[in-house]
């Protein structure tokens, strides 16, 4: 029975992940004829890159504002709709809206909320009496703008998943909380919510720390990494190299750096809030 | 000192109606039961006493003084859970401590570093850790203070839970079901260990479960709930001997009690159909109408008398199984003519057991027979003077 899923496996999974390290050792372009080992060279070349670097960097920002952000305010958002007594399966919906709606045709629209311009954000500034934004036309901010989007793209999806997890915490610890004295805000949910969510907030923070590295799709369709490479991602980076300038050898080189960076990065996780949680 | 007073308590969900009107006094150190079966409404009692439910008419008062507008940890309750409600991310330790560091300490003070910071708060924390030693002791769980729940056996969970209830000497010990999770051995044990510290301590007590065995074992006194309302409140004896009614003889008493169809005559007269002698007499005054009508006669039983199928004035039926428990043995008989799906339980002695799946028997009047109206109301009967039964078994728990 495991049979034609470990085929499978091999066959889409494990196959292409060897060429792709194998690639990596390779100066092929796409559509050349004949292609010849290069050791590390693609490596060497890729660690002095100015625009890698500045591509790593920038994913790192965007992951590190976008992941506590989206997780904190999608854990708060929880806990509101949960507490709600009407209007909860509104806004369940509402809130997850960002989630099941395509990124690419949701981009179309924060494309004109922001124009520096015509933009209704920027009218809003001005009316309000502050400075117009270029927001993702100007270098400064286009990635603050970009994880703006990135947070409002993952706190629903992570409200949804933390909402699952409050729904398995028994209601008899927060009686018993009621008599101990452990019965309102903040004491209840460090005492009981927080604790409780643990599990749950392992995998939320990890799947949106994953999802931040892999942002690609609201920079391909709103900046294409620009202006002048500050909204530049490792993602990005390697579909412009792989399929805009056809360097597929360097491109896998790139990619393999990308997939130790998330190996790397849910071990460690993994590892470290293991220890700080409470499973079962 | 600690009494409760319950008065009028009322509560509906939606359209369905939980409780009647209940009324219920507890005295001073009293070990008092609410059983009931499932659904009865007895839990939702049990929570609002707590605060955890909010009743919508009537009054709980806690030595005399209405508690309704208080918030549980305001009431000075403690409560034991059928789960236990133990904090599983906090140790045996910290979920016994939890009770007192939020009444004694503030937000400040349970600061993490504040321990470190200040030595008063030091010294509350010492001296909340002395009460959780002293506590986990008098439930010897003393080697257990830094093992996470998940740790320990269903038993061993519970006493946490007892312990932590007992932590802050609350006025009012509330336990809902505390023992449904354990298995037969441990809930008997548990059973004597939870009447022990009650007696111990001496604090006043309201304890809700479905088991009757519970109640009649644990309890000083008994309330019987059905569908929202208390329908007798006494000790164990009064509510075996002398039911309010049909459902309440019921449901005390394993094996549950025999009924039989019966006839009283417009003088008072209990006839079982097929018996000569006549049962019983009801007390004048009580049950007599100017017709003759149908009662039920109810029989423990251990009353039950069994005897040889030709004595005369016997009724008759067939033995369908024997249940051996050792000191004694119950007897299931379907009677002749009332039909195979009517059956009745005798306990007799196993030393007298001589009776098989099968054999015929006969079973006689026994002296003492509880009757009850068409309406399930019991009728008060007079007593019949004894005669032939020697050595009546006591009732058997």
């Amino acid at each position: 029975m495991t049979l034609p899923f470990v085929a499978g496996m091999v066959l889409f999974l494990v196959l292409p992940c060897i060429a792709v390290l194998g690639m990596a050792f390779t100066d092929w372009s796409l559509g050349a004829r004949e292609f010849g080992f290069v050791g590390f060279q693609n490596f060497e070349v890729l660690f002095g890159d100015r625009t890698f670097r500045q591509s790593l960097g920038n994913t790192l920002i965007f992951a590190a504002i976008v992941t506590p952000v989206s997780v904190a305010i999608g854990l708060w958002l929880a806990v509101l709709v949960e507490a709600s007594v009407r209007g909860r399966a509104f806004f369940r919906s509402a809130l997850f809206l960002p989630v099941v709606s395509t990124t690419v045709a949701m981009a179309i629209v924060w494309e004109f909320l922001l124009h520096p311009t015509l933009g209704p954000v920027n009218t809003l500034f001005a009316a309000l009496g502050l400075p117009r934004q270029g927001f993702l036309a100007d270098a400064d901010t286009v990635l603050v703008t970009l994880a703006m989007i990135g947070i409002w793209e993952n706190a629903g999806y992570v409200m949804v998943l933390t909402l699952a997890g409050l729904k398995s915490i028994p209601s008899d610890l927060y009686d018993a909380g009621a008599i101990d004295g452990v019965d309102e805000g903040w004491s209840r949910f460090w005492a009981i919510t927080f604790p409780m969510l643990g599990p749950t907030m392992v995998f939320v923070v990890i799947v949106s720390l994953l999802r931040s590295l892999r942002t690609f799709d609201t920079v391909a369709a709103l900046t294409q990494g620009g202006p002048r490479g500050s909204s530049e991602v490792l993602l990005w980076t390697i579909y412009e190299e792989g399929f805009m300038f056809f360097r597929v050898g360097y491109a896998a080189a790139l990619t393999v750096v990308f997939v130790v960076l998330l190996l790397v990065i849910t071990f460690v996780k993994f590892r470290v809030l293991d220890r700080a949680v409470h499973y079962g | 000192m600690t009494t409760l007073t319950l008065s009028a308590i009322e509560k509906s969900f939606g359209t369905r109606r939980v409780l009647n009107p209940v009324d219920l006094a507890c005295a001073d150190g009293e070990f008092l039961v609410i059983v009931g079966p499932s659904g009865c409404g007895k839990s939702t009692l049990l929570r609002i006493i707590a605060g955890l439910t909010q009743q919508d008419s009537g009054s709980v008062r806690i030595d005399g003084a209405p508690v309704d507008d208080l918030a549980p940890k305001e009431r000075d309750i403690a409560m034991v859970f059928q789960s236990y409600a133990l904090y599983p991310h906090m140790t045996v330790s910290q979920n016994l401590a939890l009770p007192l560091v939020m009444r004694d300490l503030n937000w400040v003070e349970r600061l993490p570093f504040a321990a470190k910071l200040s030595g008063r708060v030091r010294a509350k924390r010492r001296a909340a850790l002395e009460v959780v030693r002293g506590a986990a002791e008098t439930v010897a769980l003393s080697e257990y203070l830094d093992a996470k729940p998940k740790e320990l056996s269903g038993g061993q969970r519970q006493r946490v839970a007892l312990a932590r209830a007992l932590v802050r000497r609350p006025r009012l010990f509330l336990l809902d079901e505390p023992l449904s999770n354990l298995d037969a051995a441990l809930r008997s044990l548990t059973r004597t260990e939870i009447v022990d510290l009650q007696r111990r301590l001496g604090v006043t007590t309201v304890y809700v479960t479905h088991d009757q065995v519970e109640a009649m074992t644990m309890a000083d006194r008994i309330a019987v709930m059905m569908d929202g309302d208390i329908v007798q409140l006494g000790t164990p004896r009064e509510l075996h001997d002398e039911p309010a009614d049909r459902r309440v003889a019921r449901f005390i008493g394993t094996p549950a009690i025999n009924l039989l169809p019966a006839t009283l005559s417009t003088a008072g007269t209990v006839r079982i159909p097929g018996l000569a002698a006549p049962v019983a007499e009801v007390l004048p005054g009580t049950g007599e109408t100017a017709s003759e009508r149908t009662v039920e006669v109810g029989v423990r039983a251990e009353h039950v008398r069994l005897a040889d199928p030709a004595t005369a004035g016997a009724l008759r039926g067939k033995i369908r199984t024997v249940e051996y428990l050792g000191s004694d043995a119950l007897i299931h008989l379907s009677v002749e003519h009332l039909g195979a799906a009517h059956a009745i339980v005798a306990r007799v002695s196993a030393d007298d057991l001589a009776h098989r799946a099968g054999d015929h028997v006969g079973f006689l009047a026994p002296e003492r027979v509880h009757v009850f109206a068409a309406d399930g109301r019991r009728l008060p009967v007079r007593p019949r003077p004894a005669h032939a039964d020697p050595e009546p078994q006591a009732a058997a728990l």
